[in-house]
């Protein structure tokens, strides 16, 4: 397969058709993992139906918002975001229902409603996927002008997408709240203070693109970047945590305790998915 | 994005003092809940669960009594067992885990009505996370 497609505006239908092989391919590779983990099989039946389609709207939100600093085409347009949103989330969809039918999750002895639940949330990562796949693997970048990526609103958009596809990918898990039963204060303390740390240090590393000359010493590096970015994991994990139902029957300092254990995984996907996207 | 001011050499957009002020008042809140935590709490040595009647809902020919279980003490348990008796048939349920200072529930499936007969609750045993 050669790649040499002069711009990255598909305006055949081989390029489209490359966009999708992509985005498929990114979809198989993100969805993997979660495909392969049992709790994430139960999630579809004991998810509140509420919760699954607060869930569902949010990831196409964060789709839409993918597509605006990637996706299948270089976009100019609202319009061209949502469609590709759409287009992602239909990759996610049919590489979810293949990839549970494979490992034998879904057959036809699945009760229909049961089903869709488990689709619905394996198509969540497989999405992402689908989305950050049609840029990852693609070998042409258009640089062009100000991009929405580039601005500080951007950036935190990205931390956001990172810190809720990592946490996503480690919440469904028991480990998550047998971690925080586990550990002392002090090592949650320890792990509050090393997630904010290499957050910070990876941005350091890294950078805000197009806003370095506003960036001079590391103490307004830390407020106005690392310190946001570990507030938005932070956020993120309590939101997925509650969604999956694992913040029921916690008092307040376990909450506090089990965000903080899921924030280690977040803050790096925060950290690292201006890399990635 | 970056509106110049006059006066000032670069200007700070609202939004980055927000997200700045967001940023600060989170990490303290977590950095403050589990730094209490760890200065004040005295390590209880053992879970305290009891177990209470939640709802008695009538289920084909049994009922389904959903039982909650809390926790007055800081320490987690796990694989918390709690068994009900009643006319002398016993049933009992596992719940993974009910943490410190919390509460779980889980459902016992009995015949007799638990609305009329009495209903013996008891946790009978659990795991150290």
């Amino acid at each position: 397969m050669t790649d040499t497609a002069p711009t990255h505006v598909a305006t055949t239908n081989r390029d489209y058709a490359v966009a999708l092989g992509r985005a498929i391919a990114g979809a198989t590779i993100f969805g993997l993992p979660l495909l392969m983990t049992m709790e994430m099989w139960g999630l579809g039946h004991s998810l509140a139906p509420l919760m699954l389609i607060q869930f569902s709207l949010a990831n196409l939100i964060i789709l839409f918002g993918l597509s605006k600093v990637a996706g299948f085409e270089e976009s100019h347009r609202s319009l061209d975001d949502v469609l590709d949103a759409l287009a992602a989330y239909a990759v996610g969809v049919a590489v979810s229902i293949v990839g549970l039918t494979l490992v034998g999750v879904i057959g036809s002895d699945t009760i229909f409603s049961e089903a869709v639940g488990k689709i619905a949330i394996q198509a969540v990562p497989a999405s992402f996927g689908a989305m950050i796949g049609a840029r990852m693997l693609g070998d042409d970048e258009v640089e062009q002008g100000e991009q929405w990526r580039d601005t500080y609103s951007g950036q935190l958009f990205l931390c956001a997408a990172g810190a809720l596809f990592l946490s996503f990918t480690i919440a469904p898990t028991e480990e998550v709240l047998l971690i925080s039963f586990q550990v002392t204060p002090w090592h949650g303390l320890l792990l509050v203070l090393l997630s904010i740390l290499l957050l910070h240090l990876i941005l350091h590393v890294i950078g805000f693109r197009g806003q370095s000359e506003r960036i001079g010493t590391g103490e307004a590096l830390l407020l106005r970047q690392t310190l946001p970015g570990y507030a938005i994991a932070a956020i993120m994990s309590w939101y997925v945590l509650w969604t999956f139902g694992s913040t029921d029957g916690l008092d307040w300092p376990r909450l506090v305790m089990a965000v903080a254990i899921l924030s280690f995984p977040a803050a790096l996907g925060a950290a690292i998915a201006r890399l990635v996207v | 994005m970056m509106a110049r001011r006059g006066k000032s050499v670069t200007a700070v957009p609202a939004l980055e003092w927000i997200a700045a002020g967001i940023g600060a008042l989170v990490a303290l809140v977590i950095l403050g809940t589990i730094g209490w935590q760890a200065l004040t709490s005295g390590d209880d040595p053992v879970p305290l669960l009891s177990a209470s009647i939640e709802s008695v809902t009538p289920a084909g020919a049994g009922h389904v009594v959903t039982v909650r279980v809390t926790n007055a003490s800081g320490r987690t348990a796990a694989a918390v067992q709690v068994e009900g008796e009643i006319d002398g048939q016993t049933s009992s349920a596992t719940i993974d885990y009910v943490p410190g200072h919390g509460e779980a529930s889980a459902g016992l499936i009995v015949t007799a009505d638990p609305r009329r007969r009495p209903l013996v609750l008891r946790v009978t045993g659990f795991e150290h996370p």
